[in-house]
């Protein structure tokens, strides 16, 4: 029984569920996208983020919740009958057939006129760039051309979703970052909604309209790549986005610093619910802690040299915090620092407040 | 690792000895021996098989019976390696070693039991007299009886090839198929079938020429007018004493069976290519 206002354009997950043996991989997920938006689901390893596209895609049944596209429940309409596209790791594409039949397969599969999938077959080869392959077999072409081969066949037959299982993932970086910008234009051009599976923040965020962060079946945060590269709602979600210098045992006080031992740390972004008096941990980007030359105001502290190393254009330091017993935090100068300090040198480094956060226990 | 590799290479070299002792050479002297009359050179052996009806309707029989046994193994055996390939993985190598387990026990043993299940007192021809199909049931001693023993010999055979190439196939090219609109039978035909074809040829290669050579089955469940090459073979050599005879009859069903197989390898490539 669907009620008058589920029927929005997009897909709805509610409550959606499922239990392997004992195990919950994903436990009671809602999400709402609107048409046309492409959601990115990130997280690492065993985070449930395959299980749940798979679900989506009709390949695996959900044990529980409502799955509505346009408003109505497709949990029960099988897989064939969804209209998705889906992309695959290994591109999956067919070995025994050519790169047009590969593309004309879910045309034909829909009894298409064969002047139709002429027609939509060439477009879509030519919109990947791939129209003078189309004799090929698939063993015959590139790693990057075989995934673009298998966009192609997953968007020639104009899904109402298109369903991305980590595609990238088998690709060298440069490959990566051309079909990264491929995928994005493809996106805007054709505006097809989508659903993108990740462990790669950069990718998620490169693409996304729409987030959201799993752990363990649950969805950490879920929202614009803005709110949650400047607002992460938890410590885990913070972590994944690069705020890895953790400081803990940190007060906050009612500056909107947060007091550990004898560093105060200007905050950026209090986590929902934090007030003045709260226990908790700090998190923050090494790119939030710059090495200051000299005599430079505002918050600042003493620390200690472990460690120092170009990396890619820019200077990695690992440091030592003066009276914070805890590990080492790493600070990135965004240039080259030269001679690079010795270590056991000290320096004074100053913290922006943009990149940390506080998350209260 | 040089002496590695050595190590392998000497074995090598010990195990093609041994089969050029012990099958090379024998194979060799049935070849000169077919072609030997009196002490020279001579066609004489293969021109009485060829000039001689009986020989030629045996031939015929031979190729016909292996071919429809081959047939009907491929059908049982793609269904039975199929069911095998879809159970659970951790239930699949007790189905396999049913499957196999006949093989443990010896050929002769087991077309005993044919010989009791399709005698004329068997189950089969009371169940077929109890429906009243027919008051002369006599399956035995028939090509029938005998395309039933073939089958049961090779059929494992050709469930093992085509198992192996099922479960090659790539999980996600049929959730490739389905996620595109494609039924479950248009994935089976469009995709499963053909990326099996290897082990369909395989196992129906291993099944032809196992059911073509075949003895022990028509000796056993066949009649005087069921017997095939190998059982002319046989009696030309033992009953007869014409060595040559019977050399020049089994060169000619192991030429025939080698162009078989090879028309059969050209058939694979062919699809492989198209």
């Amino acid at each position: 029984m669907d009620r008058g206002n589920d029927a929005v354009k997009g897909l709805s997950l509610q409550q959606i569920k499922k239990v392997y043996q004992d195990n919950v991989v994903v436990e009671s997920i809602d999400l709402e996208l609107a048409e046309g938006q492409f959601l990115c689901l990130l997280g690492p390893s065993g985070s449930g983020k395959t299980t749940l596209l798979r679900m989506i895609a009709g390949l695996v049944q959900p044990d529980g919740g409502r799955m509505l596209l346009d408003g109505k429940d497709i949990v029960s309409v099988p897989a064939n009958k969804r209209n998705f596209g889906m992309v695959f790791q290994q591109y999956a594409l067919f070995p025994h057939m050519t790169v047009w039949d590969n593309v004309a397969y879910g045309l034909k599969a829909r009894g298409e006129k064969p002047a139709v999938i002429k027609e939509k077959v060439e477009k879509y080869l030519k919109l990947v760039d791939l129209g003078h392959l189309a004799k090929r077999k698939p063993k015959a072409l590139s790693g990057g051309q075989q995934q673009r081969v298998s966009l192609a066949r997953a968007l020639a037959v104009e899904p109402v979703l298109m369903l991305f299982d980590e595609p990238l993932s088998n690709l060298d970086a440069r490959l990566k970052e051309l079909m990264l910008k491929e995928i994005r234009e493809l996106h805007r051009t054709l505006g097809f909604t989508a659903v993108f599976v990740t462990h790669d923040q950069n990718e998620a965020l490169y693409l996304a309209d729409k987030i959201a962060v799993l752990n363990k079946g649950h969805i950490e945060q879920f929202g614009s790549p803005e709110e949650i590269i400047i607002r992460p709602a938890t410590p885990f979600v913070a972590d994944f986005f690069g705020y890895t210098n953790r400081l803990e045992g940190a007060q906050l006080s009612e500056t909107g610093r947060a007091q550990i031992g004898p560093v105060a740390v200007p905050v950026g972004h209090v986590a929902s619910g934090g007030k003045p008096g709260d226990r908790g941990v700090v998190l923050m980007r090494p790119n939030a802690v710059q090495v200051a030359e000299d005599g430079v105001s505002g918050d600042t502290a003493e620390a200690t040299v472990v460690d120092s190393r170009y990396y890619g254009g820019v200077t990695e330091y690992r440091l030592k915090l003066e009276g914070y017993p805890s590990d080492d935090i790493s600070a990135v100068v965004p240039r080259l620092v030269q001679p690079l300090p010795a270590e056991g040198a000290k320096v004074r480094v100053r913290f922006i407040p943009d990149s940390i956060a506080f998350f209260q226990e | 690792m040089p002496r590695m590799k050595r190590f392998y290479s000497v074995l090598g070299w010990i195990a093609i000895a041994y089969m050029a002792a012990l099958f090379l050479y024998p194979l060799l002297n049935v070849l000169t021996t077919s072609l030997k009359s009196g002490g020279s050179f001579s066609l004489e052996q293969y021109e009485k098989v060829f000039s001689s009806a009986v020989y030629m309707k045996v031939l015929g029989r031979t190729m016909g019976i292996a071919a429809v046994s081959t047939v009907i193994s491929l059908v049982l055996g793609y269904a039975l390696a199929w069911f095998i390939a879809s159970r659970r993985p951790s239930s699949q190598g007790i189905w396999l070693m049913l499957i196999i387990s006949p093989m443990f026990m010896s050929l002769t043993v087991r077309l005993y039991g044919w010989l009791i299940i399709l005698s004329n007192d068997g189950p089969v021809a009371a169940v077929s007299r109890a429906l009243r199909f027919s008051q002369e049931v006599s399956l035995l001693f028939s090509n029938f009886s005998v395309i039933v023993g073939i089958v049961h010999y090779v059929l494992p055979f050709v469930v093992l090839n085509i198992y192996t190439s099922l479960k090659k196939l790539n999980p996600s090219l049929l959730e490739a198929s389905m996620m595109l609109g494609a039924s479950s039978a248009r994935t089976f035909w469009r995709v499963t079938f053909p990326l099996s074809l290897p082990g369909v040829f395989a196992g129906g290669s291993i099944a032809f020429a196992l059911a073509a050579n075949t003895f022990l089955v028509p000796l056993m469940l066949g009649g005087p007018k069921t017997n095939l090459l190998s059982n002319m073979a046989y009696d030309a050599t033992i009953t007869i004493g014409n060595f040559g005879l019977g050399s020049a009859l089994s060169i000619v069903l192991l030429a025939i069976v080698v162009i078989v197989l090879v028309l059969m390898g050209v058939l694979e490539r062919r699809g492989h290519h198209a």
